[in-house]
């Protein structure tokens, strides 16, 4: 973006573009907590005989108690709880959890959103800046396999790629256990940190050591997918006129490469990497719990198994939510990265 | 090795005044020896004067990480490890396994009153560990604030039991009094913690209070607080002279019973809780001579009988399928011999540590029956059923359609086992089954609804039950049928009478009759067969440390560390010394 905003940006165009896609945001949003509201209600079970059936040693007596403390003896209309439920939402208040009472669900997504976000936040970057890369360079490279010598990359990449791709991330995570953290020791086998372990260099060196195979894992299984897209894509651009034109006027292989068949070509990967963004907060629950790392995912399925309504509610809000802005985002980010929408006012 | 040095010296110079006063308190304690340990029942086994003082128990439990809240009134689990028994005490035990009582804050209760009224004593020269003494307003206090905080009132004394008030008549008596008579209520109010009045008093909302400074009355105080580690140092000041032995209890969370169990088999800690597969063969061949396990029975697996649908509506049909299954056999399959089947009187669904003291077993005995699918298959004829072609047909002349068998507790293999089996069985009597496993959600639903034909559970509400009326209550009560826990949907008058002549009465005499007649009904009636005991998981390795319970010296129901039960282990065991 060479050139300043306000002198290109024909305004009441992508101003509309933009007011409409905000539109679809606040209807997804409110739609998607809705669905959230009403899930809860919908399921089968009782939490709180859950509650007094997995407890050893609780007394049946304290239904009661426990009814009250949960907030289910309320005797609001159903009307009434989605109202009070909305306004909770926007005061940021998620309630309590029932398994770890009197714990709040938006301390504990504070507490191990970090570390999700360090982690696959990482991996994700990672996978996506050398899955483009790679893509890309594969792409320019191309040919079939046979005598090209430069077109080795692309001839080994793309199968490669689509084999990571197709891998179970639980399986790759479990064999990296078994044979780097267990037989060969050089990782720790599970967790986010050592417990007790020192701050300073040394702590965080440990939190780095921890977060190097799920992150490992994450990067391999999902480079494949970067990798193809970018391919595909800068492939697609490699083929249009503005290109060979590029070339026809000699421009240097550098020039083309990048300023002419790449800055275009991304645009399909942009979208894919503001869902992929969105995901990160979802953490890759999988991942998580093969490494017992304490991100959200391992959060989202103690939720679930213990039917802890308020959890598995604050955290699939959670995800929702940022997955929408994100989306929202890209979109956004979209009228500046694509000259195409600021002219025709976004198709 | 050497901070722990200083840490002793601190404490003795601290309290270098009280010292010689300890000495020879913790002589007279050893004087008075066996008569101590019974006035207390808190004593462990005799011992010579040779007990070693110091040392650190390490406790290890797959909590993940602990919350940084030590309030002892929410319900179990949602607070730091040791919170509930480090800490906070209350004013009885009762042992489940044994029915015995221990006497904890409190020191002896009498009924008055036509049983409407309770006198509770409280242990004089109690202090909190903050240093205030503790009286019997404190006690006053604590049953009134879970009055006014019903979220509190985890126990369910304002909610199911008939107390009408609690007030402290002395600085050592507490009154309670009751608008119905209501005994049982006894056991349900001493597992509330006590908590310092001059500390709640000022807690608007207990039920969410974190309570961060802990003060209590309990043999250790809380010296550090992290998520995975707690470190809890002795109680100087604590009332019973000379406990705990130990100078420090290591509470760690760690991810899974796995790691914990490993950390034993290593010498690494001391004590957990787990249900070791087969601990004969993957656990004690280990360490033979360290690693010990000792797991009381404190409950029963039942298979339970939709008793309100065909054909389990039927006694002689319920009483049939009691012979055709071989529970010695589905007991060792599913326990690998840790835990027994319940034979002989436990067929009464009583706890069989509970039945000399509440249960004359000799006029049960011809209601008693074993395995032996012939009886079960004349017995089945005798009522008017056909076993044709292998499928057994109704008196009114349908065939008895597919059956299931419900289990819950996902991965529960005990409970596959246990099902599939019984599911094998009940073929030779020509009934066909599935087992359903289903998630905790329609398993915990279904059950108290009664949508299913057949169930593998457990005795609700039985843990804590010092006395087989709690599990007859529980299970076979009318109004426990919308109180969830009576999941057969048996009722019968005899057991609705007797249950309300425990309640009414204090005399032992009476109580143990009633517990009789209901014995000999759920015997005669069989809503449920008792499969398998039920136990606790304690585990421990007795390298560097003694005065663990055991089947000889009972005192505690080898209970997790942290619960009442578990305190007990805490001021009972001592350290070898150096070897």
């Amino acid at each position: 973006m060479s050139c300043s905003l306000n002198e290109r940006l024909p305004k009441g165009r992508s101003l509309r573009y933009l007011s409409r896609r905000f539109a679809v945001l606040a209807l997804t949003l409110w739609f998607a907590v809705t669905v959230n509201f009403a899930l809860p209600r919908l399921m089968p079970g009782d939490p709180v005989q859950t509650k007094l059936a997995t407890i050893p040693g609780i007394s049946p007596l304290a239904r009661r108690a426990l009814e009250r403390q949960f907030g289910l003896d309320t005797h609001q209309s159903i009307v009434g709880q989605y109202f009070s439920y909305l306004g909770q939402i926007l005061t940021g208040n998620l309630g309590r959890s029932f398994t770890y009472y009197p714990t709040t669900v938006s301390s504990m997504i504070r507490q191990s959103l970090p570390w999700t976000l360090g982690m696959v936040g990482f991996a994700t970057l990672l996978a996506a800046a050398l899955g483009c890369s790679l893509g890309m360079v594969a792409a320019w490279r191309r040919g079939s396999a046979g005598g090209n010598r430069n077109a080795r990359l692309d001839t080994f990449l793309v199968p490669l790629g689509v084999m990571f791709g197709a891998t179970p991330p639980f399986w790759l995570g479990t064999l990296l256990v078994y044979f780097v953290a267990f037989k060969l020791g050089w990782f720790p086998i599970g967790g986010s940190r050592t417990p007790g372990a020192a701050g300073g260099l040394s702590g965080t060196v440990d939190v780095l050591k921890h977060a190097v195979l799920p992150a490992f894992t994450l990067t391999l299984v999902s480079l494949g997918g970067w990798v193809l897209l970018m391919r595909n894509s800068m492939l697609t651009v490699l083929n249009e006129d503005f290109v060979k034109f590029a070339r026809a006027k000699g421009l240097s292989n550098r020039t083309v490469a990048f300023r002419y068949a790449a800055r275009n070509a991304i645009l399909p990967v942009f979208t894919q990497f503001a869902m992929a963004l969105g995901i990160v907060v979802g953490g890759q629950v999988f991942i998580e719990i093969v490494f017992s790392y304490q991100g959200i995912g391992y959060w989202l399925l103690q939720g679930v198994l213990n039917e802890d309504y308020p959890l598995m509610q604050g955290i699939f809000l959670i995800i929702t939510v940022t997955l929408l802005v994100a989306n929202f985002l890209a979109d956004a980010l979209y009228v500046l990265v694509d000259p195409r929408l600021r002219v025709e006012g976004g198709k | 090795m050497r901070r722990t040095g200083r840490v002793v010296a601190h404490v003795f110079r601290r309290y270098a005044r009280a010292t010689r006063l300890k000495v020879l308190l913790v002589t007279l304690v050893v004087l008075s020896g066996v008569a101590l340990a019974f006035v207390s029942g808190l004593s462990a086994s005799p011992r010579s004067s040779a007990v070693t003082t110091g040392g650190t128990l390490k406790v290890e439990m797959p909590w993940g990480t602990m919350p940084d809240n030590f309030n002892p009134l929410t319900s179990q689990g949602s607070q730091a490890g040791g919170t509930l028994s480090c800490l906070y005490e209350q004013l009885f035990y009762f042992n489940p396994a044994t029915s015995k009582l221990t006497y904890v804050l409190g020191t002896s209760y009498k009924w008055t009153n036509k049983n409407l009224t309770l006198v509770v004593n409280t242990r004089p020269n109690v202090k909190w560990s903050d240093g205030k003494p503790f009286s019997a307003a404190d006690v006053a206090f604590t049953f009134n604030y879970v009055k006014a905080n019903p979220s509190i009132d985890v126990n369910g004394i304002w909610s199911g039991t008939t107390m009408s008030s609690v007030t402290a008549t002395g600085p050592n008596q507490v009154t309670f009094k009751f608008s119905k008579p209501d005994t049982p209520a006894l056991v349900i109010f001493a597992a509330q913690f006590i908590v310092p009045q001059h500390i709640w008093s000022s807690i608007t909302d207990p039920a969410t209070a974190t309570n961060t400074n802990p003060v209590g009355t309990g043999p250790f105080t809380m010296a550090s607080y992290s998520a995975t580690t707690i470190v809890y140092k002795k109680n100087p000041d604590y009332w019973m002279a000379g406990r705990p032995y130990i100078d420090q209890v290591l509470m760690t969370a760690v991810k899974s019973n796995d790691t914990a169990l490993l950390d034993l088999i290593n010498n690494n800690i001391q004590y957990t809780y787990d249900a070791i597969t087969n601990p004969a063969k993957t656990y004690v061949p280990k360490g033979p001579a360290n690693l010990k396990y000792w797991w009381p029975v404190v409950n029963a697996n039942f298979l339970v009988f939709n008793t309100t649908k065909a054909p389990y509506n039927d006694v002689a049909f319920r009483k049939a399928v009691a012979f055709a299954l071989n529970t010695p056999l589905i007991a060792n399959r599913a326990y690998f011999g840790a835990i027994p089947a319940s034979t002989g009187a436990a067929e009464t669904g009583a706890i069989p540590g509970q039945i000399p003291s509440w249960i004359n077993e000799q006029p049960l005995k011809s209601l008693e029956w074993t395995y032996n699918v012939k009886k079960a298959k004349s017995a089945l004829a005798a009522a008017g059923y056909k076993l044709k072609g292998g499928k057994l047909t109704m008196p009114n002349g349908k065939a008895v359609p597919k059956q299931s068998i419900l289990i819950g507790g996902p991965g529960w293999t005990d409970y596959i086992t246990i099902a599939s089996m019984i599911s094998q069985e009940l073929k030779a009597i020509g009934i066909s089954s599935s087992v359903i496993q289903a998630p905790w959600a329609t398993y915990s639903g279904n059950l108290p609804a009664g949508k299913y034909d057949m169930a593998v559970t457990w005795a609700w509400g039985a843990a804590g039950g010092p006395s087989p009326y709690f599990i007859y209550n529980y299970n076979f009560a009318k109004a426990q049928i919308t109180g969830k826990t009576n999941m057969s949907r048996y009722t019968s008058k005899a057991i609705e009478k007797a249950l309300a002549t425990y309640a009414q009465s204090s005399d032992p005499k009476v109580q143990k009759a009633a517990v009789q007649a209901m014995a000999k009904d759920v015997m005669t009636n069989v809503p449920v067969i008792p499969i398998t005991a039920r136990t606790n998981f304690f585990d421990y390795n007795s390298k560097d440390f003694t005065g663990w319970p055991s089947a000889k010296n009972p005192y505690n129901a080898g209970e997790a560390p942290d619960s009442p039960g578990g305190k007990l282990v805490l001021i009972n065991v001592h350290s070898l010394g150096l070897k």
